[in-house]
């Protein structure tokens, strides 16, 4: 019965403890949401890079005609564009980029 | 001539077995010599017990028993009936030349009689109290007293309620001892004197407070407990500290307290009881470490194992750096400046943001 008490006495001792270490800790690994975005997007544009790089491969070896190329190049580009678009929103709405530039800029 | 000192040597063997000696006897009671008094001689020799003839004393008290053997392995033992008491003597040996009988008259009273202390020593054997318990009777009349003339009784006492594994040690003949219950009766005459009559029995530890009752026929004067702590004798009682003793191979203080000549005696044994092992504290002093550390250490402080916030913008800047200098690709750049603002991030994180 002691022996009990103890124990769960010593681990609420243990838990109050190291509580807040863990609360920092999952905090810490929690992304911020508008990194999290800026990593999707960052992902998405070099997939799309990649496609890009795949299409003028597919032009040269003639696996695709000129036309159909200038028509998936242009798609590519527009959603290149609105990455960009988004890429540039996510960073102007938080200021924590803007204080982050200007902190940089002053070492 | 062989056979002739053969048989000298045999005749004198048998001659230094079979010498004789007479024991003097003085017959005395507190009034002076008995004369006139009969007198039941027992021989003991090597264990076994033979009655003899009786015999009385002459006007002066005085008694011979001859032809006792005089080995050192023989004994007498007198009985005589003074005044309505049986009186038996001491194991005299037969070798021995005198002896005084000392006869005391019966006493129906024990008005003389108590306890004159009662002792007990109290520790933990697994998981159980064990007591030891010694009553020091003493007569201080110069009469023997004989109880009660229809039970015989001339002592009785109660065990506490909670005693068990009860085991009669010294003073207790089980044919003159009878057990009622938890009560005890002790069936001998009680002779001048101190006597003394011990047990043992064992009580459950769990109890954190346990109420310990002592009852006796005859008043009780004194009682000493043996403990290895002041602290945990019971505080309803004035106890004086005595010499340390030896019970059971361990060393305890022995404590008496007087008890007015009650008939029962009461008292808590408080607090866990008696001959605590350090290993079962053991638990208790972790629980009082720990909470004295919950109290005193400070919390952990994580911001200390982050990188600098300095190092970390130094880093930005460096990345910026090998981006232009075009040591690093467009991907690779990205990634390591997500890599460090998501480290950044907690740093600016009490900020007010802008939506």
């Amino acid at each position: 019965m002691m022996i009990s008490a103890v124990i769960l006495v010593s681990l609420g001792v243990v838990a109050y403890l190291f509580w807040p270490l863990l609360e920092k800790q999952q905090q810490a690994h929690q992304t911020p949401t508008p990194l999290r975005d800026l990593r999707v997007l960052y992902f998405e544009r070099a997939r799309l890079m990649e496609n890009m790089t795949d299409l003028d491969l597919d032009l040269q070896l003639q696996k695709v005609e000129p036309a159909d190329y200038q028509s998936l190049r242009q798609e590519l580009l527009l959603q290149l564009s609105d990455i960009y678009e988004k890429i540039q929103s996510t960073e102007n709405n938080h200021a924590f980029f803007a204080s982050v530039e200007k902190d940089v800029k002053s070492l | 001539m062989r056979l002739l000192v053969l048989f000298l040597f045999m005749a004198l063997g048998l001659m230094s077995d079979l010498s004789l000696s007479a024991l003097t006897i003085q017959l005395r009671s507190p009034l002076g010599p008995v004369g006139q008094q009969e007198v039941d001689l027992f021989v003991i020799t090597d264990g076994s017990t033979q009655p003899s003839a009786s015999q009385k004393s002459d006007r002066r008290g005085r008694l011979i028993i001859s032809g006792l053997p005089a080995s050192g392995s023989t004994f007498v033992v007198l009985r005589s009936v003074y005044q309505g008491a049986v009186n038996l003597s001491d194991l005299i040996p037969a070798n021995s030349e005198s002896y005084t009988f000392q006869l005391f008259p019966a006493a129906s009273s024990a008005e003389s009689v108590s306890v004159e202390d009662l002792r007990l020593s109290i520790e933990e054997q697994d998981e159980v109290l064990r007591v030891s318990q010694e009553w020091v009777i003493h007569n201080q009349a110069a009469s023997i007293f004989m109880g009660d003339p229809a039970s015989g009784e001339t002592f009785s006492f109660k065990l506490p309620a909670q005693a068990f594994d009860v085991q009669m040690g010294r003073g207790f003949d089980s044919s003159m001892t009878e057990i009622r219950e938890s009560q005890i009766f002790y069936k001998q005459a009680i002779p001048p004197g101190r006597l003394f009559l011990s047990l043992e029995y064992s009580l459950e530890v769990s109890p954190l407070t346990m109420n310990l009752n002592f009852q006796s026929s005859l008043p009780i004067e004194l009682i000493s407990l043996a403990t290895s702590s002041r602290s945990l004798l019971p505080k309803t009682l004035e106890w004086t500290e005595g010499p340390r003793k030896i019970f059971n191979s361990k060393v305890l203080k022995v404590f008496s307290a007087p008890t007015n000549r009650q008939l029962e005696v009461n008292f808590d044994l408080k607090g866990t009881p008696l001959g605590v092992r350090f290993s079962q504290w053991l638990p208790v002093l972790i629980l009082l470490i720990l909470s004295l550390a919950a109290i005193f250490l400070p919390a952990p402080q994580i911001e200390d194992q982050k990188p600098a916030k300095a190092s970390l913008l130094k880093r930005l800047k460096n990345l910026e750096s090998e981006r232009r200098a075009q040591l690093l690709s467009d991907d690779q750049y990205q990634l390591r400046r997500l890599e460090t603002l998501e480290k950044l991030w907690p740093l600016y994180e009490q900020r007010p943001q802008s939506h």
